[in-house]
């Protein structure tokens, strides 16, 4: 049949990169040997932006036996899913490619993905795009060819012809002008330039030549995996390439809060070199590390000390790892200067963002009842910041209150802090007197009395609400979730939205200050987010009965609907134990690393036998 | 308004007349009808939208059997989820309480029982912009949704002692020896006796009757200290100790029974009515003890009704509009962005823009509001996901490869009225490449949408 006359329906449907990925997966008769060593070494040195899969039969065996999946399976999520029409849509799909083919989906990734597959770009008129994929044998990679080209021949009517072109041997094959490939042995080469083939089977024959693995911009990205082994997924790129993507990143942000989180990143991501992510899995959950590399060190983490102040070996460790012990649902922690930072503001803040920062020195030097926030109080600020969130048993009201929101804290560490006490509890009840003065002028009924308890050797003040008699209440409402309060631990000052959490919060400091325990070793980590699962599950699921009102009103659902659909989210949030990520500064290098595990088995797996 | 039918969809301005047998009821003529189009226009005026379903039940009734069916409530009971009502006031947000107001609207299982509390909450127009205290609010909407088909006394004596009033009319500032007179004016202005029928003097008296009419925590309050307990004369007679009495003695006027009579007959019958009929309006209303619903059930089933001039009389408001095309369809749309499309088109629920409550007829389709209605409709027929709707074209039996598609969707739309005479131009507006979503979006535009 005349190529010109075959209907190419399958393939002009398809975008070039997906013409590139599906023919990936097959390859033509062999003519030699496989290539070995790393699949990166098959690339180019001068490619600016590369992603690999290593070992995705392995990954794909492990997904599908594992707990996991056995928990999506059975859960009301997946029933849900397979509802849904797209969902229903994309496995009918499958299978019809799999009757098609007369492959299964996970042969396909097994044997001819075996070994893996990168992908990478490089710059040129055109840009080139450059593929490599590696099966486990030759003659797996041929039946998978094979079958693909079957497959695509059945449903366009022929597999097109190809112009074929030989090259030190190999067999340099082209459909349209756009799509290049050569088979080698084990080794799947495309591309949509010849060039860029003929440099990759070069590669592979001279070991010897500058490769992406060694070159200068990604060689640190594949050496220093060590006992970890490689990861699953590798990816890399060199952001000055990307149009725009550095002009992007703003320099100055509106707010003192954004500057204080993300100024530090942002100036790192302004004058990175390379940035490359590696995900890596296991039973017990998943891991992604990203990095920077800056062109400038000097440059790029001038401000290092302002912003990626690291842990030195201190209690915060220690205080976080307890808290979190204790049920605590999230907490982020941050480490910044603020003196240095304060100096530094303007660097960072628009004319709106240096506004805001005039409304917070006015609103700290209230709060310091007579100090200097600017020059007396900052000063004596350290580095880290903490702040917390928890369910709240409400067990001085005898119920929840409808919604029962998480307690909120803030924890400041600052030197000296028991001098400070009085100005904070000055500062606090003349904040408690201007609420209560704009009721009054509002002409609502509700005041707030500030009281003092001890606890231990720690004082702690609450503003409680005057609220209506709690007994003759059928429900609560949201305003019985706040009794703001503060307290001074040892060098820590905790603000909480609702007295139970604060007092939470002095118990747990308090052993942690008087235990004799060691100081933690230092962990080098700068910033830490944690959310535990089964915490934030538990909060949705005693506010079920607020989200599923907001869902029916927005949503326009019944009742019923609603409920269920939160059933499937609780579900969800419970196959993970948690997320974390932090944040650490190395020889130079931002690294950030997003730790997600999966929720560890309540009984005990019987093995089969 | 233009009509592309030449039936008469546009609202005349002449005034309606009527007699005392105009009043009687409709089953009582010999050779009345009751047929789908009647049924359409008292679903569309006694409730939200004339659903199929409603109307194939209540054409195999009696006039007076559908009336009975459609405006009965059980005592006591509002049929709100107990759940959702919780949750809102706890919350007691402004978009969560009006979210469930619209909600109540669009589900709820006695359309007539919301469109009269909007009736009320017109009326008695109380305005979230100063009572910022939404549970409150809420808890107005309730005692109308409750009392609003009850007596009318009992219901002005508790809207007198409701928080969001007293607030809303600065009812804590209302003490002995200093009287604030706002609820004491609107009370017998707006509420009960309309302008010209009460005297300076009685406002001041009746003001005097309120002092000590307070809000405290949320929940009304008799301050005794702040009352004036003095001898007080409303309309020249005396013996009157506290508000209570002063809110009988304006109901039991004539002039408040042709006040509320006739606000009543200008929301659900026709917009201008004449003065003499407004007399057999009050006589009617006073036969049956100034009680709402006996009333508007009388009107219901009233000859006046049914009559010619009386059908698509009114422009509907947003309310009417969107919700009662909702209905009409049997479609879901979600209550929180269907509040933000009504606010866009005049009448933004909670917030009645003054005393008055809102004006109505042609103030509701001036360019501002047209637009928005134009907005709604297209969203509503392109099944927009930010209004979250579902349209069941399946069970509408809307089939867009249909040659009748297009009397289909009037028929639903506009249940026994004749609209063939429209087919030609609809098919010549859409030309020959469309669906039923254009279809629908063109059929909203019709004057016939936009009355009731």
């Amino acid at each position: 049949m005349n190529s010109q006359t075959i209907k190419l329906s399958l393939l002009k449907a398809k975008k070039q990169a997906l013409i590139l990925g599906a023919v990936l997966f097959a390859g033509l008769s062999s003519v030699s040997f496989a290539s070995d060593g790393a699949l990166e070494s098959l690339l180019p040195a001068d490619v600016i932006g590369f992603v690999k899969i290593k070992d995705p039969g392995k990954a794909a065996e492990s997904f599908l036996s594992s707990d996991l999946l056995k928990k999506i399976q059975s859960s009301d999520f997946y029933q849900a899913m397979l509802q849904d029409e797209n969902f229903a849509k994309g496995l009918k799909e499958i299978e019809k490619f799999e009757k098609d083919s007369g492959f299964k989906a996970t042969e396909l990734v097994n044997e001819v993905l075996g070994d893996g597959a990168i992908v990478g770009v490089r710059l040129s008129f055109p840009p080139e795009v450059l593929g490599a994929v590696r099966a486990k044998s030759k003659e797996d990679m041929a039946k998978g060819v094979k079958k693909i080209k079957d497959t695509i021949a059945q449903r366009a009517g022929a597999f097109p012809e190809t112009e074929k072109v030989d090259y030190k041997g190999r067999t340099l094959e082209r459909i349209n002008k756009q799509f290049i490939f050569c088979v080698d042995g084990n080794t799947f080469f495309a591309s949509n330039t010849p060039r860029a083939v003929r440099d990759m089977i070069d590669l592979s024959i001279d070991k010897k030549k500058k490769n992406l693995e060694t070159s200068d911009s990604f060689k640190e990205v594949f050496s220093g995996d060590g006992k970890k082994g490689e990861p699953f997924i590798t990816a890399g790129v060199m952001p000055r390439y990307i149009p725009g993507f550095i002009d992007q990143i703003p320099r100055e942000v509106d707010n003192f809060l954004a500057s204080l989180l993300a100024s530090g990143w942002l100036e790192t991501l302004k004058h990175s070199d390379r940035f490359s992510v590696k995900l890596r899995y296991g039973s017990k959950g998943v891991s992604l590390v990203a990095d920077t590399k800056p062109a400038d060190a000097s440059e790029a983490l001038k401000h290092q000390s302002v912003f990626f102040p690291s842990e030195k070996g201190n209690l915060e460790s220690q205080e976080l790892k307890r808290l979190l012990d204790k049920g605590i649902a999230g907490v982020i922690h941050l480490r910044r200067d603020m003196k240095k930072w304060w100096d530094i503001k303007d660097q960072f803040l628009n004319p709106k963002g240096q506004r805001s920062i005039v409304e917070f020195n006015n609103v700290m030097n209230l709060l310091f009842g007579g100090k200097s926030f600017q020059d007396e109080v900052l000063p004596k600020f350290k580095e880290g910041i903490t702040l917390l969130a928890r369910r709240v048993e409400f067990s001085e009201l005898g119920k929840a209150p409808s919604p029962a929101l998480p307690g909120f804290a803030a924890i400041f560490r600052i030197e000296d802090a028991s001098k400070f006490r009085r100005n904070l509890q000055a500062g606090f009840q003349s904040i408690i007197g201007f609420i209560n003065v704009n009721q009054a002028q509002e002409g609502k009924d509700s005041t707030f009395l500030v009281e003092t308890e001890r606890v231990g050797k720690v004082k702690m003040f609450t503003a409680v609400n005057d609220l209506d008699d709690i007994e003759s209440k059928n429900n609560l409402g949201i305003e019985y979730n706040f009794s703001p309060s503060f307290a001074i631990v040892g060098n820590r000052v905790i603000i909480g939205s609702n007295r139970e959490f604060t007092l939470f919060l002095i118990n747990e400091l308090k052993a942690v200050t008087e235990s004799k325990t060691a100081v933690a070793k230092a962990t080098g980590a700068v910033d830490r987010l944690v959310v535990q699962a089964e915490q934030v599950a538990d909060l949705l699921k005693i506010n079920e009965s607020t989200l599923a009102t907001q869902m029916v009103l927005n949503d326009g659902i019944d009742r019923e609907e609603a409920v269920t659909r939160l059933k499937v989210i609780d579900q969800l949030i419970r196959l993970f134990k948690s997320v974390r990520l932090s944040t650490r500064i190395s020889e130079g290098q931002a690294q950030a690393r997003l730790l997600i595990q999966l929720a560890e088995p309540k009984t005990p797996v019987k093995e089969s036998l | 308004m233009a009509t592309l039918s030449g039936t008469k969809a546009t609202p005349s301005s002449e005034l309606l007349s009527g007699s005392k047998k105009d009043l009687e009821p409709m089953s009582q003529e010999a050779n009345s009808s009751w047929d789908p189009k009647k049924v359409a226009h008292l679903l569309r005026r006694a409730t939200l939208g004339a659903p199929e379903p409603m109307i194939e039940n209540l054409v195999k009734v009696s006039v007076d059997q559908a009336v009975d069916h459609l405006l009965a409530l059980e005592d006591d009971s509002l049929n709100s989820d107990p759940q959702t009502v919780e949750s809102v006031r706890s919350v007691g947000s402004l978009e969560g309480v009006q979210g469930w107001w619209a909600h109540e609207f669009l589900r709820g299982a006695s359309p007539f029982r919301e469109k009269l509390a909007l009736f009320w909450h017109g009326h008695f127009a109380t305005s979230a912009e100063k009572v910022d205290k939404y549970r409150l609010m809420m808890d107005q909407i309730q005692l109308f949704r409750k009392h609003g088909a009850g007596p009318f006394e009992y219901l002005v004596q508790e809207i007198s002692k409701d928080p969001a009033m007293v607030i809303w009319l600065d009812g804590n500032l209302n003490r002995k020896g200093t009287p604030n007179e706002n609820y004491a004016r609107e009370l017998m202005e707006l509420f009960t006796l309309g302008i010209g029928n009460y005297t300076e003097k009685d406002i001041q008296e009746a003001a005097r009757a309120f002092t000590g009419w307070h809000v405290k925590r949320g929940r009304f309050w008799f301050n005794k200290n702040a009352h004036d307990h003095g001898e007080k004369k409303v309309f020249g007679k005396g013996g009157i100790e506290n508000g209570d009495e002063v809110v009988r003695r304006c109901v039991e006027r004539k002039a408040s029974a042709r006040f509320i009579a006739g606000k009543l007959f200008r929301f659900y019958v026709h917009p201008r009515p004449n003065n003499k009929l407004i007399d057999h309006l009050a006589d009617l209303y006073i036969k049956v003890e100034r009680n709402t619903g006996a009333y508007l059930k009388a009107l219901f089933k009233s000859k006046l009704f049914y009559s010619d001039e009386v059908m698509r009389a009114i422009i509907c408001s947003p309310v009417d509009f969107c919700v009662g095309v909702v209905r009409t369809l049997q479609a879901r749309v979600a209550a929180t962005p269907l509040v933000e499309h009504m606010a866009r088109m005049g009448q933004e629920l909670l917030k009645p823009p003054n005393v008055k409550g809102w004006d109505g007829g042609r103030t509701w389709v001036g360019t501002t509001g047209l637009v928005a209605r134009l907005r709604f409709s297209l969203q509503l027929s392109q099944e927009n996901e930010d209004l979250k709707v579902r349209i069941p074209w399946a069970k509408l039996k809307l089939d867009p490869s249909s040659e009748s598609l297009i009397q289909d969707l009037l028929g639903r739309l506009f249940p026994g009225e004749d609209l063939t005479e429209l087919v030609p131009t609809i098919k010549e507006a859409l030309g020959t490449d469309h669906g039923r979503k254009e279809l629908l979006a063109l059929c909203l535009q019709l004057p016939e949408s936009h009355t009731i």
